[in-house]
């Protein structure tokens, strides 16, 4: 390997982190305006998170009395495990560069590491709300834990691999064929996890400020600073990685199989892409009410039994 | 007359040293805190050497057998052989019982402390007894010496349990581990003699090589007797009910080795006598211990979920764990059946790495729970809180831990369990409908329970350590542990952490008995990357967790130092604001049983939580005209208990009864039996034509 | 490569599965007929797009009758019915959502292992077809035994229609065109004799609820 294309792959993987990490707050703009439009509100402009964002890295942060050192690293360690799970999924490049370090299980693993981290933070202050996201979260969380990997099942047995480079390039030789019925059971199950592993309604109301319907925002109540910094942009980090996720399997023409200059054509359309999920998504949380909580239980149920009626059809449609 | 292997001097030299140690603790002074320490250390030594012995057997592939004939049994195809071997299977188990019996031996130093009126000195000899027993059973050739020596370990573990035999609580959960432990041991008695006799070999290699022509029936026998005899004494549902009462009885170090390392020799019985000598069997035998595995991991992980009492939360933690390296056997033997050697490889391998990943995650968090309860006064985590800002370095091991029983990248338990569900993945080439529904199904399995885990995990730390403290005890902590008990938990933080990174290291360890048992030639992972990659065969995923690590500690770094970068304002202390409320206090906080509430209702149908409201208009600390005192109880009930173990007690104990009435206290009567089991023995013989000698 | 064609239709018969699996699992009654609505436009375009791909015409009939019948009219009248009649909108089963669930998983399992090898007889070579038009068909009769209501319960039965109807145009390109009016008509007989029952019912016993005939029980 040539230095040059060495050179290549670290900035592709730089450009990979920056992308993800610098478009994460637009998407929750994009989705906040769609949803403030549907409701007869003009809304924050779309490029109001940033400004939170930086608003927070300036300010100092309040520590409760009781917290311990976990309130000063957990938050590092969970945006940490986003970070490490971005090279994961490909986003410019066919196959990725950084394939190599781990499947879509890794994936899984690394978001179960942040939840664990933002979780076990929530309670270091010590308040009663705090115990009562974190613990809404975690169980939300491992319920559809199941449905997760099971739709990472169904994707991954047309092309025998979990991993995500793989998994897309498949799904390009199939063509159109990628539109399968299989494809379809697993894609449903797998947009039931993205609203719930993202806190989107009807699992969560990331716009209430009603401490006992929440989940998210009662964890980061006694958060300020720059600890909240990290763990507000690392839940649009979260929607980002996941809302990638089911473009590169669903639909993953557009990325270059290249080293080339191809790359940048790839940057445009993954941000068309990404807007425009994020437009439909907005469009869909509107027709949802708030579940009542333990409702959700039935919803792992329906998307995790889902997944495994995807895997059956493909053993039907054959592999 | 050539000299014995090294491995075997280095194991004679072990065997001496543990000895020395038992000798030391139970003939010195009881109370002498001094004879203690130098048993331990004698233990210690016994650790390493015994260790060193099965690297070198694992890593220079020298494998030996060692057969003693007693006098008077001239024929070696007696049963009554006693043998020591050790191939890689006995040489992997050593390893394991001595890297993590060093690590809670150098913990013990420091938790004989709380035992200073309470014969630290016996504690110290029958702990040393304990690993020898342990030691033995793995290291056993022959039928003959295995079953001494898992009686023996039984026998030991009891006196250990009932240490503090002064709490009668502690006396009935001995007796109920002794009971069940003797009920396991006659199962294992059959699956063996059963073996030895049809199979007319003493050893086990011997065995081995007689087993492709034994009966079917006879080896679905063995198989049902030793999943019921090796299935107790790992804990697997429904046979764990000793597990939650046994292990928070026992001192904490005991219950780190009886969960860490006894709980595995249950493990390896099965692998011995079901996958090493017996071959694997009829496709029935993996789905059976597939579903119990899965049933065990569901069960211990809710039921974990619902405790207080942080020993009996590891202790059904444990079971889930147990559950989840029987899943991967299961699932081995399935693939076995079906003729996918490959693929049982890979399932035997994360079943097998599991085990170690367990041993050393499960006795960290016992080492843990002993500190912060020793720290406390209470196992109840009810009763803790807010241990962190005291105990630092203990509450960073315990999360280490409690991160690597939840099956988070990059520790240990990730690892296995990513092994395991890449076997469980791989089910699509077997082209079979039901083995693919069935083990995806378990993958589900699996991620449900490791997401409980988690869980359990959170509530479990938090509970403890987090949050300010909710009792005056918990409020009073004002140092670590002590750091003997510390060093033994980092180094096994380290191991946690070592072999998430670089799993490699283990599993090279394992790979050879896993070829051998599987008949394959190539072992189921390559090398490659920074630290050594994971490549399945045929595509099927990738892992590289030290990649992994390094770009997750890069981040961190990078993270940490802008945040310390300055900023407009100074950050500050301040009460915890709590959406406003006046100053929170400790009972404001979520306690675990709060956190757990909405599992246990969830799963309500499996818990069937009888709960007790009782309001009253007066009492309690204030009482007031708008304040009224409510006491609210709630208890889970334990359907494996209640549904099949009292049942099955209560036809015990009214067998016993009716039996009883024989007890005349005549000695003509007595006699009368003696003479009656003669003739009955002598009719039997005579009916049955049996040889004799 | 597999045709574009039997691409369309295997995902539209996926889009039948779905919507069946749907309102086993839904709690509200108008979702329901509206997931019941998209299901017969599927059923209806699947027989249009087999009518293109074989050249069978008679079949663009039966699937415009299908497209009218099923996804029109029985939808809006099941509407009317409910505001008429006042069905509570939240539905009465008798198994739990997460059961349902998994009970649709064992009928699209059960018509997999059962109907899977027999995929080659079908004429059309889509293989998820004519399973999924067995699993419907099984969905439907869980629908039909577990719910409480008359009304659902004959939701039930017209989705066990649109998955016979799917199942005959697996196997013969459709039942040709006087088969299929015939079960139409039939079906619209049904549908106005249940309107009567519900009627009836409603007035006897104040309620749609189908638990109460037990009552009459001698």
């Amino acid at each position: 390997m040539s230095l040059s294309s060495e050179l290549g792959i670290v900035g592709i993987i730089v450009l990979e982190f920056a992308l993800v990490l610098g478009i994460s707050p637009l998407l929750s703009g994009v989705i906040r305006k769609i949803k403030s439009r549907s409701q007869g509100r003009v809304g924050f402009p779309i490029f109001q998170s940033y400004r939170d964002l930086g608003k927070l890295f300036h300010k100092g942060s309040v520590y409760a009395e009781s917290a311990s050192a976990v309130t000063e690293w957990a938050p590092l360690i969970s945006f940490g495990a986003l970070i490490a799970a971005i090279p994961l999924v490909p986003w410019l490049v066919l196959p990725s560069p950084f394939g190599f370090a781990g499947d879509l299980i890794l994936f899984v693993g690394l978001l179960a590491l942040s939840r664990f981290m933002t979780a076990l933070a929530a309670l270091d202050a010590g308040s009663t709300f705090g115990g009562m996201g974190s613990t809404r979260d975690m169980w939300i969380g491992a319920l559809l834990e199941p449905a997760f990997l099971l739709t990472i099942f169904a994707w991954g047995a047309p092309s025998g691999s979990t991993g995500a480079s793989t998994i897309a390039l498949h799904s390009i030789s199939l063509g159109l064929a990628n539109f399968s019925p299989p494809m379809l059971l697993a894609t449903t199950a797998f947009v039931f996890v993205l609203f719930a592993e993202t806190g989107r309604l009807p699992f969560d109301n990331p716009a209430t400020h009603l401490e006992l319907t929440m989940i998210h925002e009662a964890m980061v109540l006694d958060y300020s600073g720059r600890e909240l910094l990290l763990i507000e942009w690392g839940k649009a980090v979260k929607f980002t990685l996941l809302t990638g996720l089911l473009l590169t399997v669903l639909l993953p023409w557009g990325l270059s199989l290249s080293l080339g200059i191809l790359v940048l054509l790839a940057i445009a359309v993954v941000v068309a892409k990404l807007l425009g999920a994020s437009v439909i998504i907005g469009a869909l949380e509107t027709r949802f009410a708030k579940l009542r909580l333990f409702r959700v239980v039935d919803f792992a149920a329906v998307a995790t039994v889902l997944a495994l009626g995807s895997i059956s059809l493909t053993y039907l449609v054959g592999v | 007359m050539n000299l014995p292997p090294g491995p075997l001097l280095l194991l004679g030299a072990a065997a001496s040293a543990y000895l020395i140690g038992v000798l030391a603790g139970l003939l010195g002074k009881a109370d002498s805190q001094g004879t203690a320490q130098v048993s331990l250390a004698f233990a210690l030594l016994g650790t390493v050497l015994g260790g060193t012995s099965a690297l070198f057997e694992l890593l220079g592939g020298s494998v030996f057998n060692w057969t003693y004939v007693p006098s008077g049994f001239t024929s070696p195809d007696s049963v009554m052989v006693i043998g020591i071997a050790m191939d890689p299977l006995s040489a992997f188990f050593v390893l394991l019982i001595s890297m993590v019996g060093f690590a809670i031996t150098l913990s013990s130093f420091g938790y004989l402390d709380k035992y200073v009126h309470e014969r630290p000195a016996t504690l110290a000899g029958f702990y040393a007894l304990f690993l020898f027993t342990l030691l033995t059973v793995v290291l056993a050739g022959t039928v003959f010496l295995f079953l001494i020596a898992w009686e023996a370990m039984t026998i030991v573990s009891y006196f250990l349990v009932v240490h503090e035999h002064a709490s009668p609580k502690v006396r009935r959960s001995g007796l109920f581990y002794l009971v069940i432990s003797h009920a396991a041991g006659a199962a294992v008695l059959t699956s063996l003699l059963l073996l030895a006799v049809y199979s007319g070999s003493p050893t086990f290699a011997g065995i081995a090589q007689a087993a492709s022509h034994l009966n079917p029936w006879v080896k679905s026998l063995v198989f049902v007797a030793a999943t019921l005899g090796f299935g107790t004494k790992a804990g697997l549902v429904p046979l764990h009910v000793w597990l939650p009462e046994a292990h928070p009885a026992a001192p904490s170090n005991v219950s780190a080795l009886m969960s860490g390392v006894m709980i595995k020799v249950g493990i390896y019985g099965i692998l011995r006598v079901v996958f090493q000598v017996m071959g694997g069997g009829p496709l029935w035998w993996g789905v059976l211990l597939l579903v119990m595995g899965a049933t065990s991991a569901l069960v211990g992980v809710l039921n974990a979920i619902a405790q207080h009492d942080i020993k009996r939360l590891l202790a059904f933690h444990s079971v889930e764990n147990i559950g989840i390296i029987f899943m991967a056997l299961g699932a081995s033997l399935i693939f076995l059946s079906l003729g996918f050697p490959l693929l049982a490889a890979l399932a035997l391998l994360a079943g097998m790495l599991h085990t170690v990943n367990h041993a050393l995650f499960k006795s960290l968090l016992f080492l843990g729970a002993g500190a912060v309860s020793g720290a406390a006064g209470t196992r109840d985590m009810e009763h803790m809180g807010g241990l962190a800002r005291a105990m630092p370095q203990t509450a960073l091991f315990f999360i280490v831990g409690a991160m690597a029983i939840s099956g988070l990248p990059p520790l240990n338990g990730f690892v296995s369990e990513w092994l395991l569900f890449q076997a469980f993945f791989a089910s699509f080439s077997t082209g079979s409908l039901a083995t693919e529904v069935l083990l995806t199904a378990a993958g589900g399995v699996l991620a449900l329970s490791t997401g409980l885990a988690g869980y359990c995990f959170v509530k479990a730390s938090g509970a403890i350590f987090l949050a300010r403290p909710r009792s005056s005890e918990a409020e009073r902590v004002s140092s670590d542990a002590p750091a003997t008990l510390r060093s033994g938990m980092a180094v096994l933080s380290i191991l946690c952490i070592l072999l998430g990174v670089v799993p490699l290291l283990a599993i090279e360890l394992i790979g050879r008995s896993v070829s051998e048992i599987t008949n394959t030639a190539s072992p189921t992972v390559s090398l490659g990357g920074v630290l050594g990659s994971l490549e399945l065969p045929s595509l099927s995923g990738n892992l590289d967790l030290g990649v992994i690590a390094l770009v997750l500690a890069a981040a961190i770094l990078v993270l940490w130092v802008v945040r310390r970068t300055r900023t407009a304002e100074k950050d500050r202390v301040s009460p915890a604001w709590d959406c406003g409320l006046d100053r929170p206090t400790s009972r404001m906080e979520y306690t675990p049983s709060g956190y757990a509430q909405p599992i246990l209702r969830i799963f309500a149908s499996y818990y069937a939580p009888t709960t007790l409201t009782e309001t009253s208009p007066r009492g309690g600390s204030r009482p007031g005209p708008l304040m009224k005192v409510s006491r609210f109880q709630s208890e889970i009930s334990y359907p494996w208990v209640e549904g099949f173990f009292d049942p099955l007690k209560q036809h015990v104990m009214d067998l016993a009864r009716r039996t009883s009435r024989l007890q005349s206290g005549r000695i003509h009567a007595y006699l009368a039996y003696f003479v009656l089991t003669l003739l009955v023995l002598l009719a039997a013989l005579w009916f049955f034509g049996g040889g004799g000698p | 490569m597999v045709a574009p064609g039997l691409l369309a239709l295997e995902l539209t018969a996926a889009v039948v599965l779905v919507s069946a699996w749907l309102s086993l699992v839904h709690r509200r009654l108008e979702a329901i007929i509206n997931l019941y609505l998209v299901q017969s436009a599927a059923v209806g375009l699947i027989a249009i797009l087999v009518a293109y791909l074989y050249s069978a015409p008679d079949l663009y009939l039966t699937g415009l009758l299908v497209l009218g019948l099923n996804a029109i009219i029985f939808p809006w009248i099941l509407h009317r019915i409910q505001r008429e009649i006042r069905v509570p909108n939240e539905i009465r089963m008798f198994v739990s959502v997460r059961l349902s669930a998994l009970a649709g998983l064992g009928c699209l399992l059960l018509a997999v292992a059962v109907v899977g090898p027999l995929t080659p007889l079908a004429e059309i070579p889509a293989a998820g077809l004519l399973p999924i038009s067995v699993a419907v068909v099984l969905m439907g009769l869980f629908m039909v035994s577990t719910r409480r209501k008359a009304f659902t319960q004959v939701v039930g039965m017209l989705v066990m229609e649109n998955g016979v109807f799917l199942a005959g145009v697996a196997l013969t390109y459709g039942l040709g065109i006087f088969l299929e009016l015939g079960v139409a008509a039939n079906l619209l007989i049904l549908a106005i004799v249940s309107r009567i029952f519900l009627y009836r019912m409603n007035d006897t016993f104040d309620t749609v609820d189908a638990d109460v005939l037990r009552s009459l029980e001698g």
